[in-house]
């Protein structure tokens, strides 16, 4: 069934059909995350207003985790089964990826300074999430530093699957070392140990971060299925005109 | 006018908080830009490509759809 999407024609139009169910509430969700977050929640009792950093870093942490693990499944399927998007689809979301963990560095460095009093320390937690950031501007330099594109992707597919190991290290790094940065609080066994008022503006920004994330990856998938297209057609006029 | 001075110093953090949701914005909304500058870009390029070899389409329509 997935195999039939390889068809750029069948993807281009189920693109098409999905791209405003993505964009339009993409718009909404993070509109009314905005609202929530900015205007209609409480300041926390210990870090003020400064909680509100959080309705962003949070969601954007959630999302540079969930692109990289896309991008490594579909590096995996692109090794494994040759499925000709599923290298393309990699290829599309790293910057995505890049940008929500550049975005989760910055605001995490924003809430730092005021809560912690520092901008940067070299915490369990922040140190994983840097090591991340590299990792994709690694598999973007790969995948271009080869002349042939299909050794770029082949090699750079590599690159994201070895380098997944880091989103478990993320993910627990606050419960094996106990440095700084706080355990989660969302996601946890006992139920989330937030109030619904701040939970709320989370979720709702989370959905719209994701939905924006999808809508942007089908955007993107489109233009590297055109540009492989004319790369194609240039060099078949190239051969033409060579051989006329 | 107090109410707006007060909601943009939110709680004295206001230079952190509006730095943040600031970077965030144009941050993703600079993605979003850059990605749409691109598509067009490249459209336009397999357009003019397409309008470059009509005898070619003609000939080898099959051996387009796999290049693609």
């Amino acid at each position: 069934m997935i195999q039939q999407y390889a068809n750029p024609a069948r993807f281009n139009r189920l693109a098409a059909t999905l791209m405003p169910w993505f964009a339009w509430p993409a718009g909404v969700l993070i509109a009314v995350g905005l609202y929530f977050a900015l205007f209609n929640s409480p300041p926390d009792y210990q870090q003020g207003d400064t909680v509100r950093i959080m309705y962003v870093h949070v969601p954007s942490a959630w999302m540079a985790l969930f692109v990289y693990t896309s991008m490594a499944i579909s590096s995996a399927v692109g090794l494994i089964w040759k499925h000709p998007l599923a290298h393309l689809s990699a290829q599309a979301a790293a910057p995505i990826g890049a940008c929500f963990t550049f975005v989760c560095l910055l605001t995490g460095s924003l809430w730092g300074k005021p809560m912690w009093g520092t901008w940067w320390v070299w915490d369990a937690r922040l140190t994983s999430v840097l090591i991340l950031f590299f990792l994709y501007l690694g598999f973007m330099a790969l995948q271009n530093a080869f002349d042939d594109p299909a050794r770029g992707e082949r090699s750079a597919a590599i690159l994201a699957i070895i380098g997944f190991i880091n989103v478990p290290i993320i993910k627990f790094s606050v419960d094996w070392w106990n440095t700084l940065h706080q355990p989660a609080s969302v996601v946890k066994i006992s139920g989330p140990a937030i109030h619904s008022s701040m939970l709320i503006p989370l979720f709702v920004m989370g959905v719209g971060f994701t939905l924006y994330f999808c809508a942007l990856l089908l955007l993107r998938m489109k233009t590297l299925m055109l540009a492989r297209r004319a790369r194609g057609m240039s060099m078949a006029q190239l051969h033409q005109q060579a051989s006329e | 006018m107090q109410m707006i001075s007060d909601f943009l110093a939110i709680g004295g953090y206001s230079g952190f908080i509006w730095t943040a949701y600031g970077a965030v914005a144009v941050v993703l909304v600079g993605l979003l830009i850059v990605s749409l500058r691109k598509l067009r870009t490249t459209s336009a390029e397999v357009a003019a490509l397409e309008a470059n070899s009509p005898r070619r389409r003609r000939n080898n329509t099959d051996n387009k759809d796999a290049t693609s």
